[in-house]
């Protein structure tokens, strides 16, 4: 199993806090930070109506697909950004070190500059506080309450029940 | 896997692997279809035209607070055909664990064989045994007239020591039975970091 990637209170309030600067500072709809496999870390602002993890899934494999373009063109290193302009919506997307990615979700009225500029200056400091990473994991306290297991064992047979169709009996996915 | 302990949340990655049309994509729409929506995402999928996968489907799946925990699941697929090999190793990047899954069809035998040692490849490409990573194997189509015997399958892709679940997923059938006991045991590794 890959490595966990741990993240103390402390941690996530500082990511919150670059994330919400960057967001008063562009006007931008709302900002997510993921990493490279798909997985959100972190989003703020205006989400509710916006499936954001699949969102950060798709963003994660644009990242991937076009650091192989990049590849093939023969840039040594990935792209570290990208612009999609759509009528009402944009999205900019920018690297953050080799595992991250910061998303600015914005509308048309917000000028491009000043997100290319802020989501500059917040991977600087994303990349900064990465680096603090591996000393913070060893400060976090232990989260898990007693009976988490069995709890956590009920809700998935709950969620996930054992079929009571026999084999071969149709079932209507759709 | 992503532990949040502010938001205290667990984010585990599970890919559903194996062979072109061996049933990947179903598996994620008949739990899309038959989980409740406030439980799960919308389903992903980058299809193209002829309706095959092209880079990966997704689905997360989210089992409420827990004890205090929020515990969800990330769920892809992986492309199957050859020509997408590339995609596979990109969405395989980060997984806890893999539901294999199988196509029963006589005429798939070297197409499971491919994919199967493609796993064990790039799992191994990425620091992992693939003896003791969570891989759950799912026989899949066992409602083929054809349907090669579980012993040829398992013989066949030498899957000894991982669980093993039999299914129909056009019809639902075994598909919950495949996706519990890998995330159980996902789960199992995770605690230990908790």
């Amino acid at each position: 199993m890959p490595k966990p990637v741990i993240l103390s209170e402390q941690y996530t309030e500082k990511i919150e806090g670059i994330l919400d600067e960057l967001r008063a500072k562009t006007r931008a709809s709302y900002v997510f930070l993921a990493d490279i496999s798909g997985q959100l870390i972190n989003a703020r602002g205006a989400t509710q109506s916006t499936d954001i993890a699949a969102l950060a899934a798709l963003t994660a494999s644009n990242m991937a697909a076009t650091a192989e373009m990049a590849r093939r063109i023969g840039e040594q290193a990935q792209f570290r950004l990208m612009f999609h302009e759509g009528a009402g919506s944009n999205i900019y997307l920018s690297q953050v070190g080799h595992s991250f990615l910061l998303a600015v979700v914005f509308a048309a009225e917000v000028q491009i500059g000043l997100v290319r500029l802020f989501s500059k200056r917040a991977v600087e400091e994303l990349e900064k506080l990465a680096a603090e990473y591996e000393n913070v994991v060893e400060q976090t306290p232990s989260m898990m309450e007693a009976g988490f297991g069995g709890a956590f064992d009920d809700a998935l047979d709950a969620l996930l029940p054992t079929a009571k169709t026999k084999p071969g009996a149709p079932i209507i996915i759709r | 896997m992503f532990i949040n302990w502010k938001q205290r949340e667990i984010k585990l990655k599970i890919v559903y692997y194996g062979a072109s049309l061996c049933g990947k994509t179903t598996n994620l729409e008949f739990l899309h279809a038959s989980i409740p929506s406030h439980a799960r995402s919308d389903l992903v999928s980058l299809k193209t035209r002829e309706d095959r996968t092209i880079f990966f489907d997704f689905l997360e799946i989210q089992l409420g607070e827990i004890k205090g925990l929020k515990p969800k699941f990330s769920l892809y697929t992986v492309p199957g055909q050859v020509y997408y090999i590339a995609s596979r190793k990109l969405v395989l990047q980060g997984a806890d664990g893999v539901v294999f899954v199988v196509d029963s069809a006589p005429e798939r035998r070297d197409a499971n064989v491919e994919a199967w040692d493609n796993l064990h490849a790039n799992l191994r490409e990425f620091g992992f045994d693939p003896k003791t990573f969570p891989i759950i194997v799912q026989f899949n189509k066992r409602d083929l007239p054809d349907a090669l015997p579980l012993n040829d399958l398992r013989q066949m892709i030498h899957c000894n020591g991982h669980l093993n679940v039999e299914a129909v997923a056009s019809q639902g059938i075994g598909v919950f039975e495949s996706l519990r006991p890998t995330i159980k045991s996902v789960m199992v590794e995770a605690q230990r970091h908790l």
